[in-house]
């Protein structure tokens, strides 16, 4: 877990650079190409060396992740045989492969071919990169919401909602959860899988790999996450000029900052108040559980009962601050509902012939089944709900900063401008100084959108817990069986961080020396000065 | 066809266009670090830029490697699921090796471009060991998967030891087939492009071509020794391969044709290098024989994995004269998106078109980036 964690958010860190830095790198192309000054083409291409840089390193990053859920969580090859069929082949032989080439393309081009050509093959690799994050952000939104799977999960967990058209086939998902039971039960349930013939015993389970490209939740996770992966690569190059005027007092560095706010601002402005809202909506529809356990630490002592109040979640959750928000008692009770059916009366009645898979938990009843995985999430709540209100507050922040940004320094509005002027000027100046109020917003913006991605994204993973596809398999079904020494886990952890450290250094290094521009010219050239 | 046919063939498809890059990667990689260690010893300047090209060809086919390694595993996972839960579970370690070998190579790829000139020969040299054995740890971790397709271990649903696992039989003698085979297809793909119009250099391809040359009869005694493992371990493959000339009795007819012509087109390399390498010692490079000898390496290569991997059809996984078929290995978890995979075959090869013209531009135009102004 750890392993895979850290892998995760590092992927994440490099793959934000690589959808942030080309709108940075588009915007002075842009400026160059309407005043003529070289000063933006001098940065595009200084930017697009690191970009370079960190394109290689999100590609390591990226190997890390694939084969770190092949390998340690092998039940995950599962979703790359249904439900991310579609998703991760699309990704590998549209997106990423176009994006790789078209990357390249506008390395050697830039600077040779006119503006225009140059822009259009740029927004061409962004978009690939986009696109790219779509297909991967489908196949991680089908394990928070199982779009296709319609009434099953509900079947299982009554609080649970109906999850789009019933595209699955009963007894094939019957056949799948009896084998990944059976192999759990005797230690491992990635060990189905590896038996060959797996797939032929579980038969068609998923009628319509394409549905879950048009999942609810795919479509607003992208947009959620893509806008905070442009906001995070916006914002570091936000920083680093801020940091540099900063340091030297050089006014190109506001010059060169102007156009990126734009960008970022508008970034901002959407992401944490439109984007964030429809994601909130999302989850409290599709995920109630881990709704209750974002906001377990407002609800109080409520949040373990029947139901509680809470008025400014009820009011952005169901547009009524009276509603009641469903307490953890609510779900057990809802378990109840489903009685003293066991899994063999379950079994014998729909799925006769896997009767023998499931002997380990025949006589178990699926209330108790289900009253299990309320309860397990109980004890985490708290940590999930910490994480969500970090991302909260601290999208509340980038929010007011993008605002007196806007509003101050890129277009002046009356009323709005009076308003942050005297923020800006009357408030924050004197705090900090005149000249350091926009580079100051600035870095609020980054890291606050940094913090807020971190912190919202351990919220949506550790929230899904107890299952890593909700409503259908658990944790426990996908680990590997192989032993996992801790030797190899210090030994994952310190090449990640290698990685980390290197590719950091590398990037500081690229962007700090523009003559290594030349030295790239040099050493295609085959080492000829 | 049928689709156990189809979906055989587009994984052997994935992987030798992977392949043809990664061979090069290997081949050119090794060279540049010996060609650059030669440089140090000799104070060579010419050998020095002979290695910053070599290694400017390796660094643009790692790009394209890489993205054909990527959309290699996905199609493993999504066509063959179970195959793939074998592979992780028995090979967990050999995968984690090659995992090592390309996560460290990139980033020692990306210090020893950067640190050239900048560090001193004998320190630069020295990190080129780790570079090209971290490049190696790739194919020498990932061709035991190969081996687990020839000699089967743990398929049974046990958990063999890890030692099992590492001393499969048959792997010895196909890494070392596959090594020797990488630097022999780089040396000779390193003669082709520097006997182009715009990278003509004499002296790098009388070196390439050496090289190419003098391996040949390695990687030929490396090949004899897999076929004699493969004998005692894969009859089915071996009696597919030999044919009725070489006293087999194939079940497949369109495999031995193939083996036939790979050894054809090796005496024809044998042929076209010797006498490209005796022009290139006579002071002329003669650029239709060495640019022939790198695309006959290529097509070897093709062939040979092409007869390899295809021999053991219709199984996947061998065990004596039968096995796992792969029809019992296929997905069958969702109704396989026939009109979506022709769309991925597609877009595949737009964009291997797009990239051949990003190879053109970057490696024969050297239309490069302008330096800073």
């Amino acid at each position: 877990m750890v392993m895979t964690i850290y892998g995760i958010y590092l992927h994440a860190v490099f793959v934000s650079l690589t959808l942030g830095l080309p709108l940075a790198i588009l915007a002075w192309l842009i400026m160059w190409s309407r005043t003529h000054d070289n000063l933006y083409l001098n940065y595009a291409k200084t930017l697009t060396n690191v970009l370079i840089v960190n394109f290689a390193l999100g590609v390591v990053t990226g190997t890390i992740v694939e084969f770190g859920l092949l390998d340690i969580w092998p039940t995950s090859i599962l979703l790359f045989a249904s439900s991310g069929f579609l998703p991760l082949l699309y990704e590998a032989t549209i997106a990423f492969i176009g994006e790789a080439v078209l990357v390249v393309f506008f390395l050697i081009t830039l600077g040779r071919w006119r503006a225009s050509y140059s822009i259009a093959l740029l927004i061409a690799t962004w978009f690939l990169g986009s696109l790219s994050g779509y297909f991967i952000l489908t196949a991680n939104a089908w394990m928070n919401v199982p779009w296709g799977m319609g009434n099953i999960p509900r079947a299982l967990y009554p609080f649970l909602p109906s999850y789009g058209p019933d595209d699955a086939n009963v007894t094939g998902v019957l056949n799948l959860a009896a084998l990944l039971v059976n192999y759990t039960l005797d230690g491992y349930g990635s060990m189905a899988l590896s038996n060959p013939g797996f797939t032929h015993l579980v038969g068609v389970f998923y009628l319509n790999p394409y549905i879950s490209l048009v999942n609810p939740d795919a479509i607003i996770t992208t947009f959620h996450t893509l806008f905070a992966a442009y906001a995070i690569g916006l914002g570091v190059v936000g920083t680093a000029l801020s940091v540099r005027y900063l340091g030297t007092r050089d006014d190109k560095y506001i010059k060169l900052l102007r156009p990126i706010l734009w960008v970022l601002t508008i970034v901002l402005l959407i992401e944490p108040i439109v984007l964030g809202h429809f994601m909130g909506d999302t989850v409290v529809k599709y995920q109630p559980l881990k709704f209750t356990a974002l906001v377990t630490l407002t609800g109080g002592k409520g949040v373990y009962g029947y139901e509680f109040y809470d008025p400014i979640e009820a009011l952005f959750a169901y547009g009524n601050p009276y509603h009641p928000i469903h307490g953890f008692e609510y779900y057990l009770s809802s378990c109840n509902a489903l009685g003293n059916t066991t899994f063999v009366e379950l079994y014998e009645k729909l799925d006769p012939s896997m009767i023998n898979y499931i002997s380990g938990i025949s006589n178990l009843t699926l209330s108790s089944y289900c009253r299990e995985a309320v309860l397990s999430l109980e004890p985490i709540a708290p940590l999930v709900s910490a994480f969500y209100y970090t991302m909260i507050g601290s999208g509340i922040i980038i929010a007011i900063a993008a605002v007196l940004v806007l509003f101050t320094y890129l277009i002046r509005i009356p009323v709005l401008t009076d308003i942050t002027d005297f923020i800006n000027y009357r408030l924050l100046s004197p705090l900090i100084g005149y000249y350091n109020v926009l580079p100051f917003l600035t870095m609020v913006m980054a890291f606050g959108s940094a913090i807020a991605a971190t912190a919202g994204w351990a919220a949506r993973e550790i929230g899904r817990q107890p299952w890593t596809v909700y409503g259908l398999i658990t944790t426990n079904e996908v680990v590997t069986p192989v032993p996992i020494t801790p030797v190899f886990v210090a030994y994952v952890l310190a090449i990640l961080t290698a990685i980390a450290v290197g590719g950091s250094l590398a990037m500081y290094y690229v962007a700090t020396r523009p003559g290594i521009l030349r030295n790239i010219g040099e050493f295609l050239r085959g080492g000829e000065s | 066809m049928s689709i156990d046919l189809f979906l055989f063939s587009l994984l052997g498809f994935t992987l030798i266009m992977h392949l043809i890059f990664v061979n090069v990667i290997i081949g050119v990689t090794v060279l540049t670090v010996a060609i650059r260690y030669m440089a140090y010893l000799r104070n060579d300047p010419y050998l020095e830029l002979l290695a910053r090209r070599a290694f400017r060809v390796m660094v643009i086919f790692d790009l394209f490697g890489g993205v054909w390694g990527t959309i290699l595993t996905v199609y493993m996972a999504g066509f063959f699921p179970s195959m793939v839960a074998i592979f992780t579970r028995v090979y967990f370690y050999p995968v984690a090796i090659a995992l090592t070998g390309i996560l460290v190579s990139i980033p020692l790829i990306v210090m020893y471009w950067h640190l050239w000139g900048r560090i001193s020969p004998r320190s630069h040299s020295l990190l080129g060991i780790p570079m090209a054995i971290s490049v190696l740890l790739v194919p020498l971790g990932f061709r035991y998967l190969f081996a687990g397709l020839n000699y089967p271990i743990g398929i049974d649903g046990d958990q063999p030891s890890y030692i099992a696992a590492l001393t499969n039989p048959v792997y010895p003698a196909l890494a070392l087939h596959t090594i020797l085979g990488g630097l022999d297809i780089g040396a000779f793909v390193l003669a082709a492009i520097l006997a182009t119009r715009s990278n003509m250099d004499v002296r790098g391809v009388r070196i390439a071509l050496s090289t190419g040359m003098a391996l040949l009869i390695p990687q030929s005694i490396a090949g004899a020794y897999y076929y004699v493992v493969l004998a005692e371990y894969d009859p089915y493959i071996v009696n597919n391969i030999a044919g009725p000339l070489l006293g087999g009795k194939p079940s497949l007819g369109f495999v031995y044709p193939l083996f036939y012509t790979a050894i054809v087109l090796v005496v024809a390399l044998t042929i076209v290098g010797a006498i490209a390498l005796y022009n290139a010692m006579m002071g002329f490079v003669n650029r239709p024989l060495a640019i022939t000898a790198g695309i006959l390496s290529e097509l070897i290569l093709v062939l040979m994995e092409f007869v390899n991997d295809g021999s053991r059809y219709p199984y996947l996984f061998l065990s004596g004269n039968a096995g796992i078929p792969v029809n019992e290995l296929l997905n069958e978890a969702i109704p396989l998106p026939l009109v979506a995979i022709y769309t991925m075959i597609a877009s595949t090869l737009v964009f291997t078109v797009i990239f051949s013209i990003v190879l053109y531009y970057g490696l024969f135009r050297r239309y490069l980036p302008e330096t800073e102004e």
